[in-house]
């Protein structure tokens, strides 16, 4: 059975996507990529130190992995927009990752602006996956806005707290057509495997790989999570219960006649 | 003549266009993109389009990012 995500005209076998940001080194990227058998990592845009260019951080990731900017430093709809066709113009195709936030405290994004950008950028061939606050009628008008996939967050950017969101974006999963990527809060492997286990068609992480102790460890731990959630998904688990069912047959008991 | 790269006051010699300026700083093509005067400057043109004083040319490349 062939169970490759579809986005944007590619088929990806992988469904956990990496973020590169946070990591101590850029030499950690590559490897954290082979472990997590990532096929998609997101990058940012940012101006050059003239005078102090650095490393780039694009000689770290590998060819054959797709490359989506995303538009962080975003708060309003025009500036997603500026970033994205600037973004196109660094040749790493066009996939783009909206993100329009103006909140600086929990970093929530506004899908108002949000379903804007979309509403331009998709006439302008972008793939977009828009990050966005789990929100039914929001992920409607980005659907018909013309986005690729909807990637409502589990729990806010960098805070590791797993899927405080579930309720919500399990609504996304049964109403939306397009892919449900959670993208935003994943702090272990087991809120990975939760995700895609509710029938989420991918994960993004970042935090919870570049600040684990062992960044190439934990890329293996998620990529192991999240097809061990995939697979559980497509099984189709068992009903749950509360009232115990016995596993073991009720009847044929061997049973000892104790004689005083 | 004094232009700005990424708003901040540069020196750059007179009628150096955008290729030389970035080879000057050993800033390859591929992975930058370059704004001049808030408009995006394929890198095809970079050769020939010289500077002018007061330009504010934006350099902009991928860095790492959730």
């Amino acid at each position: 059975m062939d169970d490759r995500l579809e986005i944007g005209g590619s088929r990806l076998e992988s469904r956990l996507f990496i973020g590169t940001g946070k990591f101590p080194d850029y030499r950690l990227i590559p490897e954290v990529i082979k472990a997590s058998r990532t096929q998609v990592v997101t990058v940012a845009l940012r101006r050059v130190d003239f005078d102090n260019p650095g490393e780039n951080m694009m000689d770290y990731v590998p060819q054959g992995v797709i490359t989506m900017p995303n538009t962080s430093g975003a708060r309003s709809a025009d500036e997603a927009i500026r970033i994205a066709r600037i973004a196109r113009e660094t040749g790493c195709g066009n996939w783009v990752k909206i993100e329009v936030i103006s909140d600086q405290k929990y970093l929530l994004p506004d899908n108002f602006e949000t379903i804007k950008a979309i509403e331009t950028l998709a006439r302008e061939g972008f793939v977009i996956l828009p990050y966005m606050s789990p929100d039914l009628m929001a992920a409607r008008r980005m659907v018909e806005a013309g986005a690729a996939a909807i990637m409502p967050l589990g729990a806010p950017i960098g805070t590791n707290r797993g899927l405080k969101t579930k309720e919500l974006v399990q609504i996304l999963i049964a109403e939306i057509d397009l892919p449900v990527i959670v993208d935003a809060g994943i702090g272990r492997p087991s809120e990975a495997a939760e995700a895609m286990e509710m029938g989420a068609a991918a994960v993004l992480v970042n935090t919870a790989i570049a600040t684990a102790e062992d960044p190439v460890l934990m890329a293996e731990a998620f990529a192991q999570a999240v097809e061990a959630g995939r697979k559980a998904y497509l099984a189709g688990p068992g009903a749950t219960r509360h009232i115990a069912e016995a596993s073991s047959p009720l009847t044929g008991f061997l049973s000892v006649d104790v004689k005083p | 003549m004094q232009i700005k790269v990424n708003t901040k006051a540069t020196e750059a010699p007179d009628g150096v266009s955008i290729q030389q300026l970035l080879q000057s700083k050993n800033l390859q093509g591929g992975s930058i993109a370059v704004a001049l005067n808030g408009a995006i400057v394929h890198a095809d043109k970079w050769a020939t389009t010289t500077l002018k004083p007061g330009d504010n040319l934006e350099l902009i490349r991928h860095v790492g990012g959730g």
